[in-house]
């Protein structure tokens, strides 16, 4: 992709939303939003082609400072939320400062470690909140089942990774059709924030199952290398 | 065990390859390497380590060796 098309699909971007905002609603201005990550998330799709590697780079690193401004920004909105305003900080707040931290961990653990021992941790980590959570609401019910059997898939992924990917993905997908029409139903109104929360709560073992299967699936190809695949004796 | 790390730089002869290939503008190098003339600057003024890959085209577009390009020079104390 080169900056040129980027640029058409920023003004395509722009023209939708003002036609949007004439046609239906001028809350779909809300769209403009998106558009400084625009740029960012198509080059993780296609890198640009007409930038050299230096560019790139500084691409990078204003990536990089735009996300430290944002969590100074982060720190004195929390800040102010607790020592003026003296109350709990609301939920978005609390959304926008896991996410980054959640989706950083998960990459340096993939990158440092390999996909299936993330894959584990993830699987494990979540289990071990959502039980923490579930029997500190109410003891011994329903929720923590669902926190057992996340662990109880990402354990049997450590002999198994298929399988115990796939059941993770299935509880993912189960519990993603049994959360979202509920959570939806529940609302009051704020469909938004109850659809991110369920949509954000089975995205962790999901991961995790499609992880251990990938790898898993990654691990039985022949691995080559300078002399070819070395398990063939013949 | 211990890793030490001594504090090395790298220096760079472009502008001399430059010179020695009949005044080569930064222009010109910048397209026999598939850059853009600014990451030329970066570079001769040290602001910017292209990566090998780079250092390679670089070395090729001015008929030279990554070594003679590039060296590794250690820092005073």
């Amino acid at each position: 992709m080169t900056n040129r098309t980027l640029n058409i699909i920023r003004g395509a971007w722009i023209a939708a939303t003002a036609l949007l905002a004439a046609a239906w609603n001028g809350d779909a201005w809300v769209l403009l939003i998106v558009l400084p990550a625009l740029g960012p998330i198509l080059r993780e799709v296609a890198p640009a082609s007409d930038i050299d590697e230096r560019q790139r780079l500084l691409d990078y690193r204003a990536s990089h400072y735009a996300l430290i401004v944002t969590y100074v920004l982060l720190f004195v909105l929390f800040a102010r939320s607790w020592f003026q305003l003296k109350h709990e900080p609301p939920i978005e707040l609390w959304l926008l400062l896991v996410a980054p931290l959640v989706v950083r961990t998960v990459i340096s653990v993939a990158q440092g470690f390999g996909v299936r021992k993330m894959a584990l941790i993830l699987g494990f980590v979540c289990g071990a909140v959502w039980l923490a959570f579930s029997t500190a609401e109410h003891p011994l019910s329903p929720e923590s089942a669902v926190g057992l059997s996340i662990i109880a898939f990402t354990a049997l992924g450590i002999r198994w990774p298929r399988l115990g990917g796939a059941l993770l993905a299935l509880d993912a997908v189960a519990f993603a059709i049994f959360l979202i029409p509920k959570g939806v139903q529940n609302s009051h109104g704020d469909w938004v924030g109850v659809l991110v929360m369920t949509l954000a709560l089975p995205l962790p073992p999901l991961l995790a199952g499609l992880g251990l299967i990938g790898s898993s699936v990654r691990a039985a190809k022949p691995t080559q290398d300078e002399f070819g695949d070395l398990r063939r004796t013949t | 065990m211990y890793i030490t790390f001594r504090l090395m730089s790298i220096e760079n002869r472009v502008r001399y390859f430059r010179f020695m290939r009949g005044e080569l503008s930064q222009a010109d190098l910048a397209g026999k390497a598939g850059v853009s003339r600014q990451t030329i600057v970066a570079i001769e003024k040290g602001n910017y380590n292209p990566s090998v890959e780079l250092a390679l085209r670089l070395a090729r577009s001015l008929a030279t060796t990554v070594e003679d390009l590039f060296a590794l020079v250690e820092d005073a104390p």
